[in-house]
């Protein structure tokens, strides 16, 4: 009997259990990990110490963790919500660029202006560009059956180029009095307001999270999101009452891309205040293990995105204190990812593995 | 159900032990090197790289042994943080400050911008800032003069052309790549008024096969040395010389090992002199913001004679400009518009 | 004879439900046993336990008189026992001969000794009369042969007690008829066959004895001989079945469904309906009879918005349809009982609230601006859940967690509710159970008393016979034959299914 009882609290409630499997995944890693620190000659538990000291050691730290939250969470809820339609939407990367260079453009071009109007518009015309560059894979597959997965790969690559060609030495958005390849620094006006002194964090992270809230009242409450959902999980059942498969892939693709383009633009408007090809560090694909390790569930994956603000923020302390290297601290941050990714499997194992021994479906 | 309870258990349990154990052998001689430095006092000097990072046998390499001298000379200790990627330049630099270095230097143009934001949180950490400009008085701005340089071995492979032909490689056509081009052929025309330049930039810093590409035209036209300022892609401009055994002519420092026969000379640009002297002016309290050139004349600018392949009498040659240069009877030109204005003076 | 598997007292308990509840039965060598009894019975909870991939609460099992424990199939094959599941183990790319010696291989040398294999199965497929092409890729044999090379498996490896899990269910009347051959044969050379079915004719067909199970406990152990399908039904539901259901008089009104002339192709692109014509009326049930694959699946799909045609007419009480969307269908008055209830008709890893709700989604009273109103929605399913009898704990349980047969009342809940002008059902009763069969009927039944135009496409013969009042061949994509209600036999019909007499 109590077996049971703690099968249908922690194993079969789907939340709980999600809820262990992301804490088995985490620990999993940094168990992992302290043997290759252990055998890289460094001592695994100062290490640890000063990754979570960089992120909440000082005020500093707090803030660049929040900071990076950000572009990750609203990233991860882009690609949340092509993936509740059954959509892998792996061109955040190319949204989340396009989305920084429209709202550098209109950062620039407009000289000072009333500041609530001017980040308005900066923001619009972000989620407008990223939202194109996802309208355009869902079109295509709508139209000509052509797989998102490579046409966005390909438009991936194109948003890059675009990029690199506009802030080039010969490139139309290159600031000419500048060595740097780079876009004049946008007005004033066009920039999100810090709100903690002595850091660079801005209100972005709390646009973010009013998001992440928008989208779960999207997904779960709303009409659109039960279509959504009901495509992504059948297709076939929802096309049979009613819903139109097309209509709703160009929609979630366009939604999705508009969330990578309103990540670019509040990166150019909070974070850089000018245009560089590349400068989201690849927060589009992070993005992905984000929303997986979030369950695709906005609420956790504002949780998971502040796992990975603190990974971004606490490495550079792992560095500064132990003198860890850079390729090593890539290494590290990578595992944990991958644990966390695999949390989904490992769940699944466990599941089984208690399921074969106690339990089992009538037939 | 139990038999996985017992296995994540016993995880659990061998993990903790191994991390408790580890822990406390290792806390003690860890603690004292984490905690703020009992041996006190001996200042922090720390520098950024740029995403190259450090192994890059080029500038951040060169910033590192200037502060490994600085760490001899001036008994400080050393720190670096490796760059990823761009967004990580204010972290690391803010992250350098936070912790007490008394100087950061930032290394490359890319980084500009950070240095210039990091510089405005921390007004009493002072900064340093290489191959860029920013405008704050807590940082000194580090310029090289490589036209100096540029003319300098533009003027030895005038000299050593046998054919009346050399080359110049750029990697991106860039301000800086640009003074180095002025340079070049301000110094070849002082050499020899009828030599011809043939002049071609790869378009990318970062691609060795192009760089080859670019060169062997410039050799089959005739060119016999060619000056490349074109990063990994220069690698490339250095093995289609091995290949047609003529000369080349390395940038930043010495190039000689990499083709013993065919890299004539190479012009040198010391990083480490410059980080060097911030350090210095740290220590010493005299440290001031603003524009530091650094060229002939400071010996942070030079050109390399390893490899023996200079005739003793272009060498002399060179060093009698170098002579000019530092008594400022020699101007080199650093942008086109000066070039236009240069004429050879008359020796 | 000696009982060569006896199972006594046995418990098998999941998570809130008691699956077998103190069962003890006892196999004869050489008899052909039924497990009869509906979904979730525990007849296959129990033949699990005696193929060894359920541990058992309770309870001893004993093979050949000896007590045994298993931990694994691999002790219950050790033992001489087999079993094939619904659902075949065979590697798609591998022929038939791969897969039977996979994991028993012979070995010459470094190679594969496949010859020697080959000589040994071929041996026993001809003993026991199957007929299997050994050299084939599994990929490109029907199912029928599958299965026999599945039995084969199970014959190469030594097992003389074979358990069939509703073998049926996927075969073709033709096959059904080779398989109960084999099943003989096999018993005249000795084996024992545990046969696993809610299938009541099968069971007097093929069976010697019969076990009845229910809820989880053994109600009844009977010879066949001395029983009746309508006894057997009563027990395996635990009431009386009307097994003809009652056929109401109700007057046909006007014309709602009209079909004339359509063309469409299938998804392979080939021609599947060739201008077929067809009408429906108020208060009407128009049964469509064919054999798989002449075009039923097309002509429901055409009539609800899921297929394009190439030419022809489709009104919908007098409102052209041609080439509309789902969405148009339904809004003009369609409902669909989809023949694939898992992919067309339910979402599985939906609530059951949720499911309830397509192609409700946009209307009132649940639409409430952008928003939906779930604690509308979940209400009222609650309400439906109650009416049409769908047993599951809650709505919000995940569909896919529920029997065949309360999935099925649930698109029945959900199509019934769109009040609909014509009702498509297409296999309604696919794979359920007499008791869920009869609920289904009813349910159509009362919508024709409704006066809905109802068009019925079904695989089952007699299901159109009972129910229809008008009865339209299909072969070929088109209709070649049209009968009224008790004007027909059903070899006549036959006969018309197959592509009809030369005339």
């Amino acid at each position: 009997m109590k077996k049971n009882f703690l099968y249908s609290t922690f194993i079969d409630n789907d939340s709980v259990f999600a809820f262990i499997k992301a804490i088995l995944g985490v620990f999993f890693a940094f168990f992992v990990v302290y043997f290759i620190l252990l055998a890289t000659g460094y001592k695994p538990l100062p290490v640890f110490a000063a990754l979570f000291k960089g992120a909440f050691g000082s005020r500093r730290g707090f803030g660049e963790t929040l900071l990076s939250t950000t572009p990750l969470l609203l990233g991860g809820l882009g690609f949340a919500v092509a993936y509740r339609c059954g959509l892998f939407n792996i061109g955040l990367e190319g949204q989340i660029t396009m989305g920084g260079i429209a709202a550098a453009f209109f950062g620039f071009i407009i000289p000072e202006i009333n500041p609530v109007i001017h980040v308005f518009i900066c923001i619009i015309a972000g989620i407008v560009a990223g939202g194109i560059w996802g309208f355009i894979p869902g079109y295509l597959k709508a139209k000509f059956g052509v797989h998102e997965v490579i046409s966005v790969i390909m438009l991936n690559h194109i948003a890059f180029k675009i990029a690199a060609y506009l802030v080039s030495m010969q490139g139309p958005m290159k600031d000419k009095l500048d060595d740097m390849p780079a876009s004049p620094f946008i007005s004033d006006s066009a920039k999100i307001i810090r709100i903690m002194d002595r850091t660079r964090l801005h209100w972005g992270i709390f646009l973010a999270v009013g998001v992440a809230v928008l989208i779960w009242l999207l997904l779960f409450r709303m009409r659109l999101g039960y279509k959504i959902r009901a495509v992504g999980k059948n297709p076939f059942a929802a096309e049979a009452s009613g819903i139109s498969i097309k209509k709703h892939i160009v929609l979630t693709l366009a939604i999705s891309g508009a969330l990578g383009g309103l990540a670019g633009a509040v990166e150019i408007l909070g974070v850089h205040y000018r245009l560089f090809a590349a400068f989201s560090p690849g927060y589009g694909f992070d993005a992905i293990a984000v929303a997986l390790l979030g369950m695709v569930n906005p609420l956790g994956i504002i949780a998971s995105a502040f796992l990975f603000g603190i990974l971004r923020s606490g490495s550079v302390f792992m560095q500064a204190m132990y003198g860890v290297n850079k390729d090593m601290v890539s290494v590290i941050t990578a595992i944990i990812v991958l644990f966390m990714g695999m949390s989904v499997p490992i769940g699944i194992m466990l599941k089984n593995r208690i399921k074969r021994n106690s339990n089992g479906t009538v037939d | 159900m139990m038999k996985v309870f017992k296995t994540v258990l016993l995880v659990f349990i061998v993990a903790s032990v191994g991390m408790g154990i580890s822990g406390c052998n290792k806390s003690v001689p860890e603690e004292a090197a984490a905690a703020p430095a009992p041996v006190a006092e001996k200042l922090v000097m720390a520098m950024v790289t740029n995403q190259s990072g450090l192994g890059d046998q080029s500038f951040n390499d060169a910033a590192w042994e200037g502060l490994g001298q600085a760490e001899i000379k001036y008994g400080i200790e050393r720190k670096v943080l490796e760059s990823r990627e761009q967004a990580q330049y204010v972290p690391n630099l803010s992250t350098l400050a936070e912790q007490g270095a008394s100087l950061v230097v930032g290394v490359g143009f890319m980084i500009k911008d950070a240095v210039a934001e990091a510089a405005e949180m921390y007004p009493d950490t002072y900064f340093g800032m290489v191959d860029g400009s920013v405008d704050q008085p807590n940082v000194a701005s580090i310029h090289f003069r490589e036209n100096e340089g540029a003319f300098l071995v533009g003027a030895i492979a005038a000299k050593v052309s046998k054919t009346g032909t050399i080359g110049f490689v750029g990697g991106m056509s860039t301000p800086v790549t640009n003074r180095f081009e002025a340079g070049y052929r301000a110094g070849a025309m002082t050499a020899n008024p009828d030599i011809e330049v043939l002049i071609s930039y790869a378009g990318t810093f970062a691609d060795a096969a192009k760089g080859e590409e670019m060169a062997n035209p410039q050799y089959d036209q005739g060119a016999d040395v060619i000056f490349q300022v074109a990063g990994q892609t220069g690698l490339g401009v250095i093995n289609a010389a091995k290949k047609k055994g003529l000369y080349v002519i390395g940038v930043d420092r010495d190039q000689n090992y990499l083709a013993p026969e065919n890299v004539l000379s190479s012009m040198i640009k010391r990083v480490d002199i410059a980080v060097l002297n911030a350090v210095g002016m740290v220590v010493d309290g005299t440290f001031k913001g603003g524009d530091y050139f650094y060229g002939i004349k400071e010996g942070a600018i030079d050109f390399a004679t390893s490899g023996d392949l200079i005739p003793a009498d272009v060498i002399e040659y060179a060093n009698m400009l170098k002579g000019k240069i530092v008594a400022g009877d020699i101007t080199a030109p650093a942008t086109y518009e000066e070039l236009e204005k240069f004429s050879p003076p008359t020796m | 004879m000696a009982a060569i598997v006896k199972m006594q007292n046995i418990v098998k308990r999941f998570p809130g439900v008691l699956a077998n509840d103190d069962i003890s039965i006892e196999v004869e060598e050489g008899e052909i046993l039924c497990l009869l009894g509906e979904n979730g019975a525990g007849k296959s909870t129990l033949m699990n336990i005696l193929y060894g991939l359920y541990h058992y609460d309770k309870g001893e099992i004993f093979i050949k008189g000896e007590k045994t424990t298993f931990s694994g199939p691999g002790d219950a094959i050790d033992k001489g026992i087999g079993m094939v599941h619904q659902h075949f183990m065979l590697v798609p790319v591998f022929t038939v001969l791969e897969n039977l010696i996979l994991g028993s291989e012979k070995v010459k040398g470094l190679s594969l000794d496949l010859n020697s294999s080959k000589k040994e199965l071929e041996a026993i497929s001809d003993k026991y009369g199957l007929e299997i092409q050994l050299d084939a890729q599994v990929s490109d044999i029907s199912v029928g042969m599958q299965q026999r090379v599945e039995i084969l498996k199970l014959l190469y490896r030594g097992a003389d007690i074979m358990i069939f899990d509703e073998p049926t269910a996927i075969l073709t009347p033709q096959e059904i008829e080779e398989l109960y051959k084999v099943m003989q044969s096999l018993r005249l050379l000795g084996k024992t066959i545990i046969f696993i079915t809610h299938k009541l004719k099968e069971v007097k067909e093929i069976s010697d004895r019969v076990i009845v199970l229910r809820d989880g406990k053994l109600i009844e152990t009977i010879d066949t001989e001395s029983t009746s399908i309508r006894e057997l039904a009563r027990m395996m539901v635990g009431r009386e079945v009307l097994f003809r259901t009652e056929k109401p008089e109700v007057e046909t009104g006007r014309e709602i469904l009209n079909v004339k002339n359509i063309s469409a192709l299938n998804k392979r692109g080939l021609p599947a309906l060739k201008g077929l014509s067809l009408n429906v009326h108020e208060g009407e049930i128009v049964g469509i009879a064919g054999v798989d694959g002449n075009g039923q699946t097309e002509l429901v799909e055409v009539l609800t918005g899921l297929r394009k045609i190439s030419s022809g007419i489709i009104t919908i009480d007098g409102k052209d349809m041609v080439n509309k969307s789902s969405g148009q269908f339904l809004d003009a008055g369609t409902a669909h009982i989809p023949e694939d209830r898992l992919l067309r008709g339910l979402i599985l890893d939906f609530p059951i609230y949720e499911n309830l709700l397509l192609g409700f989604e946009d209307k009132a009273p649940f639409a409430k601006g952008l928003f939906l109103d779930f604690n509308k929605v979940r209400s009222w399913a609650e309400e439906l859940v109650k009416n049409f009898n769908i047993k599951t704990p809650g709505v919000n349980v995940n569909a896919g967690t529920m029997s065949g047969g309360n999935q099925q009342k649930a698109v029945l809940a959900r199509e019934f509710q769109r009040n609909p002008k014509v009702l498509i059902a297409s296999q309604p009763t696919r794979g359920l159970d007499v008791g869920a069969i009869e609920f289904v009927h009813e349910r159509i039944m009362d919508a024709k008393k409704e006066h809905k135009a109802i068009l019925l496409v079904s695989l089952e013969l007699s299901e159109i016979m009972n129910l229809s009042d008008r009865i339209l061949v299909i072969y070929e994509g088109e209709i070649v034959a049209e009968f009224n209600y008790g004007e027909v036999t059903e070899t006549e019909i036959g006969l018309m299914m197959a592509g009809g007499e030369d005339k």
